[in-house]
């Protein structure tokens, strides 16, 4: 049996009289893609800001490589070095050059040296493929530049779990496939990662499972081909045919 | 015109003396516009509630009301003697501190709330993310009308003459009274104007220091 990164049990989340998030229950092992997919207002960013206390949650239990998430609780600062996250309009520092973007977090949250700061900025821009844009601004780099930027800002804290927020919604077309290219060959490096996405090939290719969520809970989940295909639940069947 | 060239030297010495307590007044406006400016983008209602009040009060009663306040209002009060030139820093510094609060509120309220969650999901906290992250970028905004509040602060200073503090145009005026003419004001006027000039164009010229990236 592999380690469990994330248990979430019995989830709810209410924001006045709405509820977004109704008794979500699931569990994420160390090194598992899972894929969350579901109609807009179905829960699914909601959900993600839970597990890195973003967002505080009614009820039930969500817990991070055995801690346990409460967002206003001063434990929360241990489960966020644990966990990146990408958003889905980047949300880079303008006024910080692509590097400085990287080594902030490390050099300001963790108290490491300015050099192995810097050296962590390096290879990461390199991973990403972006090696020589460490100088550039946000404001000068194209929408998937910026996002490939982000995934490096958050695997500069070296975190144990990573969510994508809708990582290729705000991009060009033709600048989404470079971006799920660096996440195919993250999720390939064994990172245990939650993508809320709507790009059903990344989901097929990369995803270990897939959770379709629909108005706030988990109405099916299992495999990729499994799910896809041969969806159960009429509720599935009805998004895939209009994703696709 | 040339009766009043021997007290150039007068005037150019009142000039400084009012640079002087223009900057002092705009250092502790500074100081009290970060302090309240940062209360006033806090949580906490009850002291946003206080720094609303201090704001609202400052900006809709005259300075002239103000000064005469401190400097008769303030010893009736605390039993304590103010110079004229205290009474007057006070009273510029409380003036200038309400304009600076709200540039400084403006200011950091330009950086949106992404930020602060792009920050608080690297695990950065309030503090670490208002140094390094909002207030690098809050500047922008804050210093051009940092700029102006100085400006009023060098022009508001000649209030202070009312008080019996002998600044710029308080010098003119007894110069005027002696020589009976109004030629010193006239310089007074050139003089303020070379000030106020000369700290826009400075404030022009660190504003684009902090210009970066594309934009």
């Amino acid at each position: 049996m592999t380690a469990e990164m994330l248990a979430v049990d019995a989830v709810v989340k209410r924001y006045g009289p709405r509820t977004v998030l109704n008794g979500i229950s699931f569990r994420v092992a160390a090194g598992e893609v899972l894929v969350v997919i579901g109609p807009s207002g179905g829960g699914k960013s909601t959900l993600l800001r839970c597990i890195n206390g973003l967002e505080d949650f009614s009820a039930g239990r969500i817990a991070v490589d055995g801690l346990p998430v409460h967002a206003r609780s001063a434990g929360i600062w241990e489960v966020r070095k644990r966990v990146g996250m990408i958003f889905q309009h980047f949300n880079l520092f303008p006024h910080l050059t692509a590097r400085q973007n990287i080594e902030l977090a490390p050099r300001r949250a963790l108290g490491l040296p300015a050099a192995e700061c810097r050296a962590r900025a390096e290879a990461l821009l390199a991973r990403v493929g972006l090696a020589e844009f460490g100088g550039q601004y946000p404001g000068q780099l194209s929408g998937g530049q910026q996002q490939r930027v982000a995934i490096a800002r958050a695997l500069a804290m070296q975190p144990k779990l990573m969510l994508f927020d809708e990582p290729t919604s705000a991009l060009d077309p033709e600048t989404v496939g470079e971006v799920l290219a660096v996440m195919k060959e993250l999720a390939l490096g064994g990172m245990t990662m939650i993508v809320v996405t709507h790009e059903l090939n990344f989901a097929k290719e990369v995803g270990d499972r897939i959770l379709f969520m629909d108005a706030g809970v988990v109405a099916e989940e299992g495999p990729p081909e499994m799910l896809l295909s041969r969806p159960q639940n009429p509720r599935t069947r009805q998004f895939i045919q209009a994703v696709l | 015109m040339e009766r009043v060239l021997p007290y150039l030297g007068l005037l150019v010495r009142g000039a400084l003396i009012t640079l002087e307590i223009s900057t002092l007044s705009l250092a502790c406006s500074l100081l009290i516009g970060v302090l309240v400016g940062l209360v006033a983008t806090s949580r906490a209602s009850a002291a946003r509630a206080a720094a609303r009040v201090y704001v609202e009060f400052v900006r809709s009663v005259p300075l002239l009301v103000q000064i005469f306040f401190v400097y008769y209002g303030l010893p009736l009060m605390f039993r304590l003697n103010l110079s004229p030139y205290q009474a007057a820093t006070i009273a510029l510094s409380l003036y200038g501190g309400a304009y600076m609060v709200e540039a400084v509120r403006s200011g950091i309220q330009s950086v949106g709330k992404l930020q602060w969650e792009a920050a608080r999901a690297l695990s950065l906290g309030y503090w670490r993310t208002m140094a390094h992250i909002v207030a690098p970028q809050a500047i922008r905004v804050t210093l051009p009308a940092a700029i102006g509040i100085f400006i009023s602060l060098l022009k508001g200073s000649s209030v202070a003459s009312i008080i019996g503090f002998v600044e710029l145009l308080q010098t003119a005026i007894n110069i005027r009274n002696s020589i009976f003419s109004l030629s010193p004001l006239f310089v007074a006027g050139v003089l303020y104007f070379l000030m106020c000039y000369g700290l826009s164009r400075f404030g022009g010229r660190v504003e684009a220091r902090f210009r970066y990236g594309a934009s």
